[in-house]
């Protein structure tokens, strides 16, 4: 027979997978319609706000379970990491909105070079997606994958930060500037992705796996 | 942390069936050690193994040591070993023929530990230790019996304290008691811990959680896990230990 | 057809008429009894009664004042020899009853218990008169001692074992020595229960005669050493109740009278003590 505290965890569960879609969703979004020179701002910021709904929701659900049950060992650690896993969610919607509001800001830039960006988001969108699978199946090897990878956005952050600045005269500044801004946005929500997935440690071995 | 009690290779037999199987357990001076585990699991006999209590029984069998600041039990004198080693037992039991006064002094009385004019100190301190003075200084005389089941509970607390054990051994002090009364008798095993090393067995995990400071775990007479009790409740190491704490074994 | 429910009433009433009754025919014998003795024995009472010999049988005078000093001689001495050993054999059987060692306290014990009265007074004949060559107050005395003995053993038994062991155990973990424990803590607890036995007892004896007709025969004289023959209420009824002598019959009745109100006093005495708990 189930545990009552069960029938909360899966509820937890649920809404955690639903945060976890709609944050993939909003990235994808928000990049590709900057490839496209589409502003898709308002439905980005539409999918943030049902997130921000989902955290409060999953928080509000974490704290009944723990007055409720008072869980300890593997149920309160994966309350624990529950509750970290829907703020990187959330920030991975934010970090989308502020993808969705470069073409607004800065106009069409589909002319702009994307190779570096491609490339990163290739990794970035990898990361975000087997982080939400390992918490998930509480996979720890996989976890410790994306861990690693983090290393690879940081050198292709800190390059094109170099590169940048070395620049001469450029034919678009703006590609330059919008360069930057979505690769930081993309080592943030890299960052966020290796936070996830150090949890998953946490929840299986009850240490956080490092960064 | 110093050691107090030190428990080895304990093995205790009812009747040829073994209920003990060769426990070690090192419990720290000046805090709260609980003991859990599932009904039946021998943590019951495991603590009065170690006040001895098993000498009256004629078909108990103990085998191994129980040192306490490193001298076996067993090897000393009994009645010594119990006036160190206080009790307090589940139902509360005062001695029904016997007033507040009389209860709390019976033990020293009848150990010869103390004379006359010192008794009515003793009580009195024994009582403020358990938080009972303020409730029965007026009422000394009155039978123990008259009291609440909760107050009967402190009552053998301040008998046991009269004695001036070192050591507190207590064998599910709250299961008889209302909220209430769990809660003050948790509030005072606590404040306790300072001048004493407690031993708390008990069947709710929630409470061992609240007050003690190491937990063991016990299950089919064996010591599976023991360590500080925050790290046991969040991180347990043995899978039996897991599936006990989380509810999804009994 | 009856309903289920009239017969149910039906079935339960005649039950409770049938209870009824049967206590009814059992309390009237009882009744008639202690209707008799208090309407033939109240007549013989008066201050007489109490304190005069009784003089040579048939005499219309007198009282049985030396019955009622005997009984009283007796029935302390007997107690002041049979409680302790009583209350000491009812501790160690609670302590070892059930070891094998003592299966034979035991056993005796429990024979003792069942053993007819008369066989005690034999037992006593045989083994203090005969010798001594003389009906005494002492052996009388024994006789009842030996009678008290299992009552008060068993009693005492009970009543510790009804003790909750965990007051026992209370008391262990104090650290006190086993026989501190049984008799301050677990006797302590009982002694309503212990002192209720006794009371009881010295009930029974009381009222016990076989045994003193073979060890201390009887007298109509005051008590005059415990080497020499003493009366005792039961006694004088056993002697006078049938002498074709109607004062004899009147003093057995007095005296018959007499029992009763001792032994409605000591079941009060139980009674009460039985609510001081």
């Amino acid at each position: 027979m189930p545990r009552l505290l069960d029938i909360g965890l899966n509820e937890l569960v649920s809404i955690t997978k639903r945060m976890s879609d709609t944050a993939e969703e909003a990235i994808s979004m928000a990049v590709n319609a900057y490839f496209e020179g589409k502003n898709v701002r308002d439905d980005v910021y539409e999918k943030s706000m049902k997130l921000k709904e989902l955290k409060d929701e999953v928080r509000d659900l974490a704290f009944e379970l723990i007055m409720k049950y008072q869980p300890v060992a593997i149920d309160l650690r994966t309350i624990e990491s529950t509750l970290d896993a829907s703020y990187g969610f959330s920030r991975f919607s934010r970090y989308a909105l502020d993808i969705a509001d470069l073409t607004n800001k800065l106009g069409n830039l589909t002319e702009c070079d994307h190779t570096k960006i491609k490339h990163a988001l290739s990794i970035v969108q990898w990361m975000v997606s087997k982080s939400i699978e390992a918490f998930e199946t509480k996979n720890v090897e996989l976890a410790k994958e994306v861990i690693k990878k983090d290393d690879e956005i940081d050198e292709i952050y800190n390059e094109s930060l170099t590169n940048a600045a070395q620049m001469g005269k450029v034919k678009d500044i703006r590609c330059v500037i919008a360069d930057i801004l979505v690769i930081r946005y993309l080592e943030r929500i890299g960052d966020h992705a290796c936070q996830i997935a150090s949890a998953v440690g946490y929840v299986v071995e009850g240490k956080y796996l490092p960064t | 942390m110093k050691t107090k009690i030190e428990i080895r290779n304990l093995n205790v037999w009812f009747n040829k069936r073994q209920v003990i199987y060769d426990v070690n357990l090192k419990v720290p001076e000046q805090a709260i050690t609980a003991v859990i585990g599932p009904s039946g699991c021998g943590k019951s006999t495991l603590l009065r193994a170690i006040n001895r209590l098993h000498d009256l029984i004629p078909e108990a069998k103990v085998k191994g040591e129980v040192l306490l600041d490193g001298k076996d039990v067993y090897k000393e004198d009994p009645l010594v070993v119990r006036r160190k080693i206080g009790m307090v037992f589940q139902k509360p039991v005062p001695f029904p023929s016997m007033s507040i006064f009389e209860n709390v002094a019976i033990g020293v009385k009848l150990n010869d530990l103390a004379k006359k004019e010192r008794l009515e100190k003793i009580v009195e301190r024994s009582l403020r230790m358990a938080a009972l003075w303020e409730e029965v200084k007026d009422i000394l005389e009155s039978p123990a019996t008259s009291l609440s089941v909760g107050q009967q509970q402190r009552l053998t607390i301040a008998r046991t304290l009269a004695l001036e054990p070192e050591v507190l051994l207590m064998d599910e002090p709250t299961s008889a008691l209302d909220p209430v009364s769990m809660k003050k008798i948790e509030e005072l095993i606590v404040n306790l811990k300072n001048d004493y090393t407690i031993v708390v067995v008990t069947h709710d995990m929630r409470q061992a959680a609240r007050i003690s400071d190491f937990t063991a775990f016990m299950y089919e007479g064996k010591i599976i896990e023991f360590n500080e009790t925050s790290e046991l409740f969040r991180n347990p190491k043995e899978e039996i230990t897991e599936k006990y704490i989380t509810g999804r074994i009994s | 057809m009856i309903s289920l429910r009239v017969k149910k009433k039906v079935q339960n009433t005649f039950l409770f008429l049938f209870a009824f009754l049967s206590t009814i025919i059992a309390i009237i014998p009882l009744f008639s009894i202690i209707f008799e003795v208090i309407k033939n024995g109240i007549e013989a009472i008066n201050l007489d009664f109490f304190i005069q010999l009784p003089g040579p049988l048939g005499e219309s005078i007198g009282g049985i004042a030396n019955a009622i000093q005997g009984t009283l001689i007796l029935v302390t001495l007997a107690s002041i020899i049979g409680v302790p050993i009583g209350v000491i054999t009812g501790i160690y059987l609670y302590e070892y009853g059930k070891e094998k060692k003592s299966t034979l306290i035991s056993f005796s014990v429990d024979l003792l218990y069942d053993l007819p009265s008369i066989v005690v007074g034999i037992f006593v004949y045989i083994t203090v008169v005969s010798p001594m060559r003389s009906f005494s107050a002492l052996a009388g005395a024994l006789a009842l001692a030996i009678v008290m003995i299992p009552i008060i053993a068993k009693t005492t038994e009970e009543s510790l074992t009804l003790v909750p062991p965990t007051i026992s155990e209370a008391g262990i973990a104090l650290g006190i020595p086993k026989w501190k424990n049984i008799i301050f803590i677990v006797l302590n607890s009982a002694k309503n229960g212990v002192l209720n036995g006794i009371v009881l007892a010295v009930a029974r004896i009381t009222g016990e005669t076989a045994p003193l007709i073979m060890t201390c025969l009887g007298s109509n004289f005051w008590f005059s050493g415990m080497d020499k023959p003493i009366n005792s209420l039961t006694l004088l009824i056993w002697r006078y109740a049938m002498q074709p002598y109607p004062s004899a019959v009147k003093k057995a009745w007095g005296a018959a009278f007499l029992l009763l109100l001792v032994a409605l006093a000591l079941n009060l005495l139980v009674k009460s003590g039985g609510e001081r708990k």
